[in-house]
This record gives structure tokens, C-alpha cells and sequence, in this order.
């Protein structure tokens, strides 16, 4: 598999400019990115390396120049820059990325070469949507492009943009209908040095408590004109642009984050190795123990479910946008979560600014925009809620199997097609019906078990009994102002989904049996963990598996190797 | 409360982003597949209602 080679290269190639973390001497070592964050800068140096590796190259689709191909891929590479410092990931990847994928989705040839041509020279892209005023409510943005004829004319105030000052093209969302509804905002791509400094003005630089040294800037313009065809796609396409292409984004932005706790559990393994305390050493303490491991169990689910919903995007595009929705809030909250509980093994360390573990406290503060910047969690399961009744109508109980290469990993994948993405599901939801395939004599499960079998009992129960609770809703209980109860039923929805992605996953890798996925340890462990968040107390996980996934967790940690499921090589 | 058909359904507080769920009724009920971006593009119940009597129209075959 050519580019899948070609994966590994580029990941060995981007370990090795980043050298050792530890090493104080390096200029991209936790040491010099601490300090920068201290002074609240992005680090120069680690911006320097991904120009000289090319990280734009990889936002770019095949098609205009760039490596992307496969979304997994362009993960893999992010997750190795969240490892290392989450700002660099952001502030000199993720940020440009959201801008781009709404060119990709509904730009012309034209204004996809111009995004190209500025990743490719390693230049950034700001996206510009946010307005202090109304939050996740895009739909009620007020910057105003209004057409004069020759152009438009663009008028209003962005805030909390990364980049904005020094981005070279900028993707605006902008009102150009008064009108309420749908149809009446477009995106507006521009290049900056363009604009009229007379029209534009700077806002002061917004300060953060974590992502220190991402630039956030705002931007207000004045009757600005620009060319009419800065609009991107037709003339009020922008809020179908946002709700399909950000799919890809909200698809893979969670998945990169898993990067950030996989520092966070190597930098508390190796504090608890090392302290000693009442005659022992920390990481012999089965409470220690069982959170660790629990973080290792949390990142595998994250990446189960970052990875099937990333290859859903390329195998089934029309049903990803609650799958994307649930990837948004399911995962930031679990990585959060486990770096929360992580914290407590630290003590007194995660809250220390220097020291062995110092990185910690940045990445506990670098994680948390993951839970509520590009859609909320809350937004993202109102985008669940309202489709949830025509699912389970539609789809839960009669579904069309769903194809292997979902979850079978060695599987190629057809390419990645943004023209593909649909706004809402329509009733369709094939990797939530797999849940309830095979119960039914096992007909279509090659290895029957009997713990496997109950715990998948378990989950298809759940997921008939949300069926029937939002068959009885109605279309005025799934509005933004739905009970607390109702958005209950999406997060529920969303932690079913993920067992759904963790029992394909084990289920269709079972010839890599090398591998901790294929194990029913694993399995049995990650299902018992979800069944923990389902607050369904009918499941223990015994501790077999506890000391199984242990002892796998400690040999990635002494062998440099990361704890996803790729399991790569990693410079510590 | 009165709903006036030549009014957008928006400005009676139907929210844009989530109005989409309608469509899988929609299409339940007629048995036609209707693009979710349809109540957009025909914002009023006169509008939509003409363009999907287009659509349930087309697909019946012609006799
Ligand atoms: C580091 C960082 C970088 C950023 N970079 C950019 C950028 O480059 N470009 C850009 O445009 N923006 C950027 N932002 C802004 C970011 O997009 C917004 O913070 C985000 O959209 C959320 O908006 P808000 O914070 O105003 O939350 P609000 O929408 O005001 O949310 C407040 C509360 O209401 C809840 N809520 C919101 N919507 C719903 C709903 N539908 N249903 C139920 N509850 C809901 C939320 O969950 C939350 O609890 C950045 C922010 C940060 C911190």
C-alpha cells in the first residue's frame, strides 16, 4: 500500500525534526515550549519545522497539489503535532484547516487553487465566523456583505479569530440577505493583503487561559469592497457550506486531540514510576493503576470512534453529519475527562509550572477549547436530537448491513468527496443500526462468546429502548429549547455509537492478531467503560483485563510507542 | 395561531438549522426524497408546498 507507506515516512519524518522532547537544549522540547507558552507566543521554532515539512501540503486534497487523500492520514500527522504542543496544532494547523474545508466543499477551481497555492507556501488561512454576540448561533450573524453592483461591500466585526492578523487569505462567513432562514449567509474568500487598510481595522489581541500563544484576534471592517466572486459556491449557499463541510472538521479535529492525552498519560506514567511514597512506589497503587489504565482504555474508544467516523466520511458521506456531531461531543469529553482524572494521579505536580511534568498543566489548559470551540457539545447533540426520531424510524431496525471496510482497517477506502456530505441524515444511520446486527442467532458473529455476547446484549437493549423514547417525541421537544432529559438522549445516542465503533473495529481486525484491538479483553474492558458513561451498572469489568491492558499500556510506555491504535514509534 | 402561507416559517421562530428534521416526515409521508435544503429554498408554506407537490408530481409514473 503505496501511500500508506508513504504515511509512515512522512510520520517518521516529522518525529525526527521534532527531536527529543526532553531534551532542554531542543528548540521544540517541552522546555522551549513551555516557555513560549509563558510569554504567550506561538513557538517560532516549531513553526519553522512544519514550514520545512510542509504541513499545509497536508490540508490540501490530492487533486490541487496537496497529500491529502485519506482523513485517518491527515489525523495521524495532527495527532503527532497535538503530542507535542496542542498551540502549534491549532494555531498553525487545525485553524487553516476549518477555513479550507469550506473552499474544498463549495469553492470553484479558482478559489480552491488560491487556498492551494497559500497552504502549499506554508501561508495561513483564518476562518472567520465567529461573532461575540451570537456564539454557536451562526444562523444569526450580522457582518454584512451587501452587493453595490461593482462588488460587494463588506461591513461588521469578527472576534476570538485565530490568525486573523497574520493569515494570508481569509474565509469570512457574512450575511447577504436580511432575510431570516437558510439561505442568507455566504462565505466570502479574500485575500488579505487586498483589503483596503483604510476599510479594516485590528481589534486588540483576545487573551486566553489555555492556547496560550494561538494568535485570537478580531477584525472590523467598514464598507470594505472586495469582487463579487469572493463569494464562495452561490450567493446564500454559506450555511449548507458550513453544516456539511464542517463535518470533515468536527470529524478530525476530536481525533487529533486524542494526541494531547497521549502526552498527558505518558507524562503522569512516568511521574508515577519514579515517586515513591509509603515504602512503595505511586504506579504499584491499584487506584493509580485502574486510572491509568482507565486513560489508556478512554484513548483507545476516542480513537475507535475518531477512526470509524473518519472512514464514514469517505464510505458513507450522506449519513456523516450525526456521526460528526457525535465524534465533537463524545470525544473532547472523554479526552477531558480522563485528563482531568489524570491530574489527580499527578497531585500537586499537574499544577506546578516547572518541574519533570510541567508540560502537563499546559496541555490540561490547551485541552479544554476542544469541548466547546467549532460547535459546543451542546450544539452538537441539538444536531443529533432533531434527527434522532427518523432514525430510529427509519433505520434502526431495518437498515442495509453496513460494508466491513468501515471498521477493517486494511481496507482501502473510496476518496474522500465533499460534494457527497448532505446537511441531515434523512433517516439514515447504518453504523448505529450495526449495533442491533447479528443479535438474533449470532447468525453473522464468526465468534460467539458468551461475556462478548451479554455485553452486546446489553448495548442493543439501550439502543432499543432509545428507540422507543424518541419515537415519541415530538418536533417541538428536539428545538434548542428542549428539556435537559431530551439532550439526554443524545449524548446516550452518541455513547452507543461508539460501542458500535468498538465492537466493528475488533470484530473486522481480528487477523491482526498481534494487535490489542482484536483481543476480547480490550473489547470487553472499552464496552464495560462506555456501559460506565450509559450509567447502566449491570457491568463490571473483571480485572484480567485490567492487568492485560496494563501491561500492554507500560510496554508502549518504555518502548516509545503511542497509545492509539496505530501504535508507532514515537521520540517519548 | 394563524399561520400566514406567504410568510416565512422562520418568522414564526422555526430555527433555520433545525427545521432539517422535517424533511425525513416529510418524506415518510408523500414517499418522495426531498434534498433537506428544500425548506430553504422555499421558505413559505405556499412555496414548499408547490415545490413538493412538483416533486410528489415527478415521481409518480406517468399512466
Ligand atoms: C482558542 C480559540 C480559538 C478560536 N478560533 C476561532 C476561529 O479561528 N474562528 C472563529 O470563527 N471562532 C474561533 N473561536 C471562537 C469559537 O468558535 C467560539 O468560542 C465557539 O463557536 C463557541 O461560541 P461561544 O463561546 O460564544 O459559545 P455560545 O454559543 O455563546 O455558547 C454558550 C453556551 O450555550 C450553549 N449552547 C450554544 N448553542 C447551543 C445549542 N444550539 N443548544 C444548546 N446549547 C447551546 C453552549 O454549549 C455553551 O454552554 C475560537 C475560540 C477559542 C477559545
Amino acid at each position: 500500500m503505496g501511500t500508506d507507506r508513504g504515511l509512515d515516512d512522512r510520520l517518521a519524518d516529522l518525529e525526527r525534526r521534532f527531536g527529543d522532547p526532553h531534551d532542554r537544549e531542543n528548540p521544540i522540547g517541552y522546555t522551549a515550549i513551555l516557555a513560549a507558552d509563558e510569554r504567550a507566543e506561538m513557538l517560532r521554532a516549531g513553526e519553522q519545522t512544519l514550514d520545512e515539512y510542509g504541513l499545509g501540503a497536508e490540508f490540501v486534497p490530492a487533486e490541487h497539489g496537496g497529500r491529502l487523500t485519506r482523513l485517518e492520514h491527515l489525523v495521524d500527522v495532527m495527532r503527532s503535532v497535538y503530542r507535542r504542543d496542542p498551540c502549534l496544532g491549532l494555531g498553525y494547523g487545525s485553524s487553516s484547516l476549518i477555513g479550507a474545508v469550506n473552499v474544498w466543499a463549495s469553492g470553484d477551481l479558482e478559489q480552491c487553487r488560491m487556498v492551494a497555492d497559500v497552504l502549499l507556501r506554508n501561508r495561513m488561512l483564518a476562518c472567520a465566523y465567529h461573532e461575540l454576540a451570537h456564539g454557536n448561533d451562526i444562523a444569526r450573524n450580522e457582518f454584512e456583505a451587501r452587493s453595490t453592483g461593482s462588488g460587494l461591500s463588506l461591513s461588521g466585526k469578527k472576534e476570538v479569530i485565530a490568525n486573523v492578523e497574520r493569515a494570508a487569505a481569509l474565509v469570512i462567513f457574512a450575511r447577504t440577505d436580511a432575510k431570516a432562514g437558510g439561505r442568507s449567509h455566504s462565505q466570502i474568500l479574500v485575500d488579505r493583503a487586498s483589503l483596503s487598510p483604510d476599510s479594516v481595522r485590528y481589534l486588540p489581541r483576545f487573551r486566553s487561559a489555555g492556547m496560550r500563544g494561538v494568535h485570537l484576534g478580531g477584525i472590523e471592517f467598514q464598507d470594505c469592497t472586495v469582487p463579487t466572486d469572493s463569494v464562495v459556491g452561490f450567493a446564500g449557499q454559506g450555511l449548507e457550506t458550513a453544516l456539511t463541510s464542517f463535518q470533515i472538521t468536527r470529524t478530525v479535529l476530536p481525533a487529533m486531540t486524542v494526541g494531547i492525552l497521549d502526552t498527558g498519560l505518558r507524562t503522569t506514567i512516568a511521574h508515577v514510576t519514579g515517586r515513591k511514597l509509603y515504602g512503595g512506589t505511586a504506579i504499584d497503587f491499584p487506584y493509580v493503576r485502574s486510572i491509568l489504565v482507565g486513560a489508556f482504555l478512554d484513548l483507545l474508544i476516542s480513537d475507535c470512534v475518531g477512526t470509524v467516523i473518519a472512514r464514514a466520511a469517505h464510505l458513507i458521506p450522506a449519513q456523516l453529519s450525526v456521526y460528526a456531531s457525535a465524534a465533537k461531543y463524545l470525544i473532547p469529553k472523554i479526552v477531558i475527562d480522563a485528563m482531568d482524572r489524570l491530574s489527580e494521579v499527578l497531585g500537586s505536580e499537574f499544577y506546578l509550572r516547572e518541574g519533570d511534568s510541567a508540560i502537563f498543566q499546559k496541555l490540561l489548559r490547551d485541552v479544554r477549547p476542544a469541548g466547546f470551540g467549532h460547535a459546543s457539545g451542546a450544539a452538537c447533540q441539538l444536531t443529533i436530537l432533531p434527527q434522532l426520531p427518523a432514525l430510529a424510524r427509519k433505520s434502526w431496525a431495518m437498515e442495509d448491513p453496513v460494508s466491513p471496510a468501515l471498521f477493517a482497517l486494511d481496507h482501502e477506502l473510496p476518496s474522500l468527496r465533499f460534494d457527497r456530505l448532505k446537511i441531515s441524515n434523512l433517516g439514515r444511520d447504518q453504523l448505529g443500526a450495526s449495533l442491533g446486527f447479528g443479535l438474533d442467532g449470532e447468525s453473522d458473529f464468526d465468534a460467539p462468546d458468551r461475556e462478548v455476547g451479554q455485553l452486546r446484549a446489553l448495548f442493543a437493549t439501550e439502543f432499543q429502548d432509545l428507540g422507543n423514547k424518541v419515537a415519541q417525541l415530538s418536533p417541538a421537544e428536539v428545538t434548542p429549547d428542549a428539556s435537559s432529559d431530551t439532550y439526554d438522549l443524545a449524548s446516550r445516542y452518541a455513547i452507543l455509537l461508539a460501542a458500535s465503533c468498538c465492537i466493528g473495529v475488533w470484530r473486522h481486525n481480528q487477523n491482526r492478531s498481534d494487535e490489542i484491538i482484536s483481543s476480547r479483553s480490550w473489547l470487553i474492558a472499552a464496552l464495560g467503560r462506555l456501559a460506565d458513561r450509559l450509567k447502566t451498572s449491570a457491568v463490571t469489568v473483571p480485572t484480567q483485563a485490567d492487568d492485560y491492558l496494563f501491561a500492554e499500556m507500560m510496554d508502549r510506555f518504555e518502548g516509545r510507542r503511542t497509545f492509539d491504535l496505530a501504535a508507532r514509534r514515537v521520540f517519548g | 395561531m394563524e399561520i400566514d402561507r406567504d410568510v416565512p416559517l422562520s418568522e414564526y421562530g422555526l430555527d433555520s438549522v433545525y427545521v432539517l428534521a422535517l424533511c425525513a416526515d416529510i418524506e415518510d409521508h408523500w414517499g418522495v426524497s426531498v434534498e433537506p435544503t428544500l425548506m430553504w429554498d422555499y421558505p413559505t408554506i405556499a412555496g414548499f408546498g408547490n415545490a413538493l407537490l412538483e416533486l410528489i408530481n415527478e415521481s409518480r409514473p406517468v399512466s
